[in-house]
């Protein structure tokens, strides 16, 4: 299902913790359509609320950090062709599923990933028996026009980053000043992408990759790139690329597909995936540790 | 070196008087919370990015096998707190605990 999507703060007073938490602690509610990720069993208060109480700084902070691979990054090939709910692992998981956030909130499990076109949210409720004090009720999947999510992103950072300015320079009008420098310019653009569907966070592709991605979206087409390098996405990168380039050089196989010339045709108002098959389903998990590190 | 573990937090719900994030992972005082807070200082399980020469976080794991995460606060001073169970690093805390 094609959604909206909206994202309200209501500012509250502060909680404990660094500047940047207490000055954006919020009752903060997340709603697709008539769908609230946000609902919850508050187990202390023995009640049910619409609006998550958190800091609205973690959540910014991890959704300008993971903005690019949030916005064409899919998920990966080995879960999206499977029907049951084989989980990703944790690299990845990292990058697109909300609780990542952290800062010792309970956050909604939503999971962010994207085709390109849209971003498919999937919403999953905490589980009945969690000791944790705070259980998520909703459960629900949809699809939210990339346009449509890239402008409830930019609206949300907007607000926080107004919050925050008077402590000066914080850590997230750094980051996001920089996604925005980036999405502004067609090349930065161009290679954060493809770094992103190759499944790395912003620098952390291997250079050579990346150039050898952007040659063959110059000679194939950016569509053709953005098609392999999901595909290659995983621990060798490299290989897979130069297996693909090297199946790419064969002769092929003479053959006849039975389809219909309309095929598809009538069903543009499906999210994309369900149009057609994914392409390629020889990605390998992705295997990283760059977040040790960096981890804030 | 302090902790300031979630006694006394206003958690992400509305607060029950005697009832913290705390007591869910059965730390019952600052000692125990500081000790687990040393011990992931000397396993090594702490962010490279680092404020005053403190580490921005240290992780620790439970003798329960619960993950914790400390978010420097000020000069030594942390605020430590559980890992929620859908966050995604509590897996690589509990791996790296286990290897370190």
């Amino acid at each position: 299902m094609i959604s909206d999507m909206t994202i309200e703060l209501e500012w509250l007073p502060p909680f404990r913790g660094t500047e940047e938490i207490k000055c954006t602690s919020a009752t903060l509610q997340v709603r697709f359509g008539s769908e609230n990720a946000t609902r919850f069993e508050d187990a202390w208060s023995r009640s049910v609320q619409n609006g998550a109480r958190v800091s609205a700084y973690p959540l910014a902070l991890w959704l300008a950090s993971s903005w690019w691979r949030i916005r064409w990054e899919p998920l990966p090939s080995r879960i999206r062709l499977a029907p049951d709910e084989i989980p990703a692992d944790a690299n990845w998981r990292m990058s697109h599923e909300l609780p990542a956030a952290g800062y010792g909130f309970i956050w909604p499990r939503l999971i962010l990933a994207s085709d390109g076109e849209a971003i498919r949210v999937s919403c999953r409720r905490s589980p009945a028996l969690s000791p944790e004090p705070v259980r998520y009720l909703s459960e629900f999947d949809v699809f939210v026009p990339a346009q449509e999510f890239e402008r409830e992103m930019d609206n949300f950072m907007d607000l926080v980053l107004r919050r925050l300015d008077f402590l000066g320079q914080t850590e997230m009008h750094v980051i996001w000043r920089e996604v925005l420098a980036e999405r502004a310019d067609p090349d930065q653009s161009a290679a954060r992408r493809l770094e992103a569907r190759l499944g790395y966070d912003p620098d952390e592709a291997p250079l050579s990759l990346l150039e050898q991605m952007m040659e063959l979206a110059s000679e194939a087409g950016t569509s053709a790139a953005d098609e392999i390098a999901p595909a290659c996405a995983g621990s060798q990168p490299t290989d897979t690329l130069n297996e693909v380039m090297n199946l790419a050089s064969q002769p092929g196989v003479p053959g006849r597909i039975n389809v219909a010339l309309n095929a598809g045709v009538d069903d543009l108002k499906s999210p994309p995936w369900q149009r057609d098959s994914p392409a390629c389903a020889c990605s390998p998990c992705i295997a990283r540790f760059g977040w040790w590190a960096t981890r804030r | 070196m302090e902790i300031q573990s979630d006694f006394g937090l206003t958690p992400p719900s509305a607060p029950r008087p005697g009832k913290t994030l705390c007591d869910e992972v059965e730390i019952q005082n600052r000692v125990e919370a500081l000790e687990l807070l040393r011990a992931g200082l000397q396993r090594g399980t702490f962010s490279a990015q680092e404020r005053d020469g403190w580490p921005q976080n240290v992780w620790a794991v439970t003798k329960n096998g619960e993950a914790l995460e400390a978010q420097l606060e000020g000069h030594g001073v942390y605020h430590g707190y559980p890992i929620a169970e859908a966050d995604p690093f509590r897996e690589k805390v509990l791996e790296r605990w286990t290897a370190s």
